[in-house]
């Protein structure tokens, strides 16, 4: 019987953009389980990255519970979210979101600075995930220098450099030729096998196709496809 | 927490606004660079005045002078007469914790001194051996004035450095010489030490080698022709009871001028009193000059971590996003802070140094000797860590309480 490791209840997110307040997200429940690799797919604006901010506890739902590994993250304090982020969570943004003035084995050691790694273990696991992604070569370069690909690679490097149970990868092919595309999806599928849990925002069919589970998002409700 | 990667982090943004973090740092290193260079020339300055009081007898030296007589026992201030030896008498017998005595016979401060044609001016003065402890002088060569030549009025003379100098030259022995003091001769029987302080070729303590001593006695009989001793004054060893004893001959001496109220007893207690007051003003007007410079850094500082951690927002909320706690970027930020404030500390050390340098090779005159002492460096640097802490603490709040998903959005 897997266990589950996040469960949404009733999740409302509304943005306040001055004279009306818009719904983002609504009444979305959601239970996730151990060693899931699901696709959450929907067109721009769905409210796609508004969900994944909530699951990775970098935002806050307006209403609605959400249960991490059986805890409410509302009742956690802030030091708790903070190492939840840090050891549990692995997060590829949208838009990469790399430190533009430290190189590409700096950013990815970041995570275990704050997870106190000691600074030789961090370059040797550091060097390890990127040859892992293939940038092992590029490692001294600003993030600047590199191409998309390269980034968002670079990325998927730091979320998964604490080794963390969940992996939030939003758009993590959208920047990628199909080659790279596929050599990407090899590592999600490869971590999935090897009981991490994977959720991934893609606009592309066929991604979605190759995993176990897709749901739907349509005007911030969910359609379980 | 990496206080390590803290610490580059900051060497980071400092090395990519090279300019901005100096302009920064100005304001500290001014700061700090005015509070060491003040300690330096303070001490010095202290340093020169406890010598100066050392050398004028020290504390334990009661002045005794002639006052006003107050109004109403003017119509009989004729009753009052000179000080004389009675007096001291009087002193020595009803008040036996006064050590020395030195009755002095000043015959002018600029009095004539020559040796075959040579002449200067110094200060001529009769005296006895009590002169010695109360003045703190010490002979060099040959011996001081003695009983003997108080009893028998030797004409005798010993003499400071500075008329031995003019009149006989740096190298000749002036011992057994015959000089002339007003119109009558004196044999020179004593030389004394030497004595300097200053810097720069300037010796403030000239004025202590400007002197010639005789047998009080002789000065009486030579010059003054009377047997007044104009001034007296008298040393207590115990300190603490300086201004008891002060009192007590004050009373006598009362007694023995037929209760007119015409002398004064000084101590120098008073001098040093008058003098720390004066330091301690000045202390504090400068204190507040380098406080003032100090705030003006720290806001300076303040400001600059505003400005970069603004810039810095979407930084903040990506190192957020990946497991950085509160107080990971809250120490983040005062360890930038302390890092500009550091540097400014050590630069400002540095500047100091050279400032009291360039002073003292500028200004020689009416300047003591700058003392810098490492503990007072420390000090000033420490308050440079500390400006740092606290004027970092505010936009490290700031920073720390940034929400991770707004910064993140942030452009
Ligand atoms: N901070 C915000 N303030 C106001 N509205 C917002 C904010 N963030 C998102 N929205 C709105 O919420 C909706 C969902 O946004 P979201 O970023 O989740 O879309 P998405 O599904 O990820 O789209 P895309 O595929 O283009 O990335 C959008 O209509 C957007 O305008
Ligand atoms: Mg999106």
């Amino acid at each position: 019987m897997p266990k589950t490791v996040v469960e949404l209840i009733d999740i409302c997110k509304t943005y306040d953009t001055g004279a009306a307040a818009f719904e983002a997200l609504h009444k979305i429940n959601l239970v996730i389980e151990e060693g899931e690799f699901l696709a959450i797919i929907g067109p721009s604006g769905s409210g796609k990255s508004t969900l994944m901010h909530i699951l990775g506890c970098l935002d806050t739902p307006t209403s609605g519970r959400m249960l991490l590994e059986g805890k409410d993250i509302s009742r956690m304090s802030a030091n708790e979210l903070s190492a939840v982020r840090n050891k549990r969570i692995g997060f590829v943004f949208q838009t990469f979101n790399l430190l533009p003035r430290f190189n590409i084995l700096q950013n990815v050691e970041l995570p275990m600075v704050y997870g106190g790694v000691s600074p030789f273990e961090r370059k040797r696991r550091a060097m390890d995930i990127l040859k892992m992604v293939g940038l092992d070569d590029r490692w001294n370069h600003l993030p600047q220098e590199l191409s998309g690909g390269q980034r968002q690679r670079a990325a998927i490097a730091r979320a998964l450099i604490m080794n963390p149970a969940m992996v939030f990868a939003d758009e993590p092919t959208g920047n990628l030729d199909t080659k790279t595309g596929a050599q990407i999806m090899e590592l999600f599928k490869e971590l999935n096998n090897a009981g991490h849990t994977i959720i991934l925002v893609t606009h592309d069919k066929d991604i979605a196709a190759q995993t176990k589970r897709q749901i739907e998002i349509r005007d911030g409700r969910i359609k379980e496809a | 927490m990496g206080l390590i990667h803290g610490i580059m982090v900051g060497c980071k943004e400092m090395w990519a606004h090279k300019m901005r973090s100096f302009l920064t740092m100005l304001g500290v290193i001014l700061g700090v660079a005015a509070l060491a260079a003040m300690f330096a020339f303070m001490e010095g300055m202290i340093a020169d005045m406890q010598k100066f009081i050392r050398e004028t007898g020290g504390v334990e030296r009661v002045t005794c002078s002639s006052d006003q007589i107050p109004e109403d026992q003017l119509p009989f201030s004729s009753l009052n007469r000179q000080r004389r030896m009675k007096d001291i008498q009087a002193l020595m017998n009803n008040i036996p914790e006064i050590d020395e005595f030195s009755p002095e016979v000043t015959l002018g401060r600029d009095y004539p001194v020559q040796y075959l044609n040579k002449t200067v001016r110094v200060e001529v003065r009769g005296v006895t051996v009590g002169e010695l402890a109360l003045r703190n002088y010490d002979v060099e060569k040959g011996r001081f004035i003695c009983d003997i030549d108080r009893v028998e009025r030797q004409r005798v003379a010993v003499i400071g450095t500075y008329p031995s100098d003019e009149l006989f030259g740096q190298y000749a022995n002036p011992l057994g010489r015959t000089i002339r003091i007003g119109n009558k001769n004196f044999r020179v029987v004593g030389v004394l030490k030497h004595y300097t302080a200053g810097m720069g070729g300037q010796n403030w303590m000239n004025w202590k080698n400007r002197i010639v001593f005789i047998p009080m006695e002789t000065a009486w009989l030579c010059f003054t022709h009377n047997k007044d001793i104009p001034a007296l004054d008298i040393q207590v060893k115990d300190t603490s009871k300086v201004a008891e004893i002060s009192q007590r001959a004050q009373q006598v001496l009362f007694h023995t001028h037929r209760h007119i109220s015409c002398l004064q007893m000084r101590t120098n207690e008073e001098m040093v009193e008058n003098f720390s007051s004066r330091t301690a003003a000045f202390n504090i007007t400068l204190g507040i000059v380098a406080s003032i410079s100090m705030l003006v850094g720290g806001i300076g500082i303040m400001n600059i971590m505003l400005a970069s951690i603004n810039e810095r927002i979407r930084e903040i909320g990506i190192r957020k996003a990946i497991g950085a706690r509160n107080i990971d970027i809250l120490l983040q930020v005062i360890v930038e802070a302390v890092l500009l404030s550091i540097l400014g500390g050590v630069l400002g050390v540095g500047v100091s140094l050279l400032l009291t340098k360039f002073i003292t090779f500028f200004v020689k005159e009416n300047l003591s000797a700058p003392i810098v002492k490492p503990e007072q460096l420390l000090f000033a640097f420490s308050v440079s860590v500390i400006v740092g802490i606290v004027f970092g603490i505010f936009p490290a709040f700031k920073a720390a309480r940034l929400d991770p998903i707004e910064a993140l959005r942030h452009e």
